[in-house]
């Protein structure tokens, strides 16, 4: 196997993540306001709507069947009151990290969307798992997973150009593709990921999700919340939803169920629930619809 | 009319005549059902998710489960002209996570493949071919015209699995 020039591929790396976008101004204070217990509805809706693009999307997914509204909201500051500060959050993160996730990841033979739909099920997995195993932080547990593999989205074209090599390694020497990736380009899609959530100025717990959801018992503490977006991505990953040419090739951390307090039966449920309500949130690929403020 | 028509998790397609092409993506644990009359040139796929159906969940799609998806696609078929003695099956999918030693306790895969074979058993339909198990996602075609059907491992090339329109097909090879 040749590793060498892993040093200089971590210095393109660290360029490559430079020159990714940064997390959108608006949703920088989307997030700020949102931890303000001063804040109110009016004022976040405000801010969402300085960006039409973002505001149609958040009012898009407010009005899924995934979040059950009695009604159509058809304006933002509505939706901040029905749905709370925390969800509108959450849709402010989802709406703005669509089009980086939306692309295609050739590195990985990810059509375009697929990455979109494998973090939106890893998102709607992780909410329903912290709920089960009474996670009082469901909503951290939503963005987590949504943002989980944005690693990828650095390290692509480092991936094809040596995605048989990983590969290779990888049914060699029996690992998962992810420890394959981190012998051969001398990282992993998770380190990138984390390097991207530092640069957006994500909150600590955030980057760790991100830095360790294949390898949670990796942590210095453990950490739960890693351990429910571990479970999530695989579950998401086993289901199949997004998934390239990597496939199934990763697996469950050994003992993650139990630390979880989950079974058999418990999974099967879960992966009924996230096929279930992935068929329920919205289509952000198709058309925005003009929105009323 | 002629259609390329996509196979969602859960969903069940049916169609009848030539021309017609049904796809499941990204099969990773689930498992695509394709059947086939070749009189009637009825075809059909299912997209399966899970093994077995939950007794204290009745709105769930009946493509679902495999103990339900199968009777439901027939069912279907027979609506549409066919036959269900005339009926032939293929199916791929079932991936499991990748092992190395550890005993995964996320056996979907394997568990769905049984309860395919089970319930294709229960209806009498002969399986012609399947190609299941591994740790990689695959793609599966059904074309109408001669119910080819067609596996392609993501990141690899298609290939032929069986031709269900195939009178001399065998039945019941299914290694």
């Amino acid at each position: 196997m040749n590793t060498t020039g892993a040093p200089e591929k971590l210095q393109q790396l660290v360029h490559t993540i430079r020159d990714l976008p940064a997390l959108p101004e608006v949703v920088v204070r989307v997030m700020r306001l949102a931890e303000d217990p001063r804040s109110d509805a009016q004022s976040i809706a405000r801010v969402i709507a300085t960006d039409q693009a973002m505001a149609a999307r958040v009012l898009r997914l407010a009005n899924s069947a995934f979040y059950g509204l009695p009604r159509r909201v058809s304006t933002l500051s509505e939706a901040v009151v029905i749905l709370g500060f925390r969800t509108i959050k959450n849709l402010a993160i989802a709406a703005s990290t669509f089009e980086l996730l939306n692309r295609e990841i050739a590195g990985y033979w990810l059509q375009r969307g697929e990455l979109w739909r494998h973090s939106l099920a890893c998102a709607i997995g992780a909410q329903l798992i912290a709920q089960r195993v009474r996670l009082p932080v469901t909503e951290e547990a939503f963005v987590g997973g949504l943002l989980h593999d944005i690693g990828k989205v650095a390290i692509n074209l480092f991936v094809r150009e040596q995605f048989d090599q990983i590969m290779e390694h990888a049914l060699q020497e029996r690992i998962p593709f992810v420890e394959a990736e981190q012998a051969v380009l001398g990282f992993n899609h998770a380190m990138a990921g984390a390097l991207i959530a530092e640069k957006w100025n994500l909150p600590p717990s955030l980057v760790s999700v991100i830095r360790y959801h294949h390898q949670p018992s990796q942590m210095p503490e453990a950490d739960m919340l890693v351990c429910v977006v571990h479970l999530a991505d695989i579950l998401s990953i086993t289901l199949g939803i997004g998934i390239g040419g990597d496939g199934l090739y990763y697996t469950l951390e050994e003992g993650t169920m139990a630390r979880l307090g989950l079974e058999q039966p418990d999974i099967d449920t879960l992966c009924g629930q996230i096929v279930d309500q992935m068929a329920q949130i919205a289509d952000l690929q198709a058309q925005p619809e003009v929105v009323a403020r | 009319m002629s259609s390329n028509l996509t196979v969602g998790m859960g969903e069940i397609c049916v169609v009848r005549g030539a021309g017609n092409v049904l796809t499941a993506l990204g099969l990773g644990s689930c498992i695509g059902v394709c059947l086939y009359d070749p009189l009637a040139r009825v075809a059909g796929m299912v997209h399966v998710v899970l093994p077995k159906s939950q007794a204290d969940k009745p709105g769930d799609l009946p493509g679902k489960f495999a103990d339900t998806a199968i009777p439901a696609i027939v069912q279907q078929m027979v609506n549409m002209g066919a036959s269900a003695s005339r009926l032939k099956a293929a199916f791929a999918g079932g991936a499991q996570l990748f092992q190395f030693g550890v005993n995964n306790s996320l056996d979907v895969g394997a568990r769905n493949s049984e309860a395919v074979v089970e319930a294709l058993k229960q209806m009498g339909i002969p399986l012609v071919a399947r190609d299941v198990g591994g740790s990689a996602g695959r793609t599966l075609r059904l074309i109408s015209d001669n119910g080819l059907v067609v596996v392609r491992v993501i990141g690899g090339n298609e290939r032929d699995l069986a031709v269900l329109g195939n009178i001399l097909a065998s039945s019941g090879v299914a290694a």
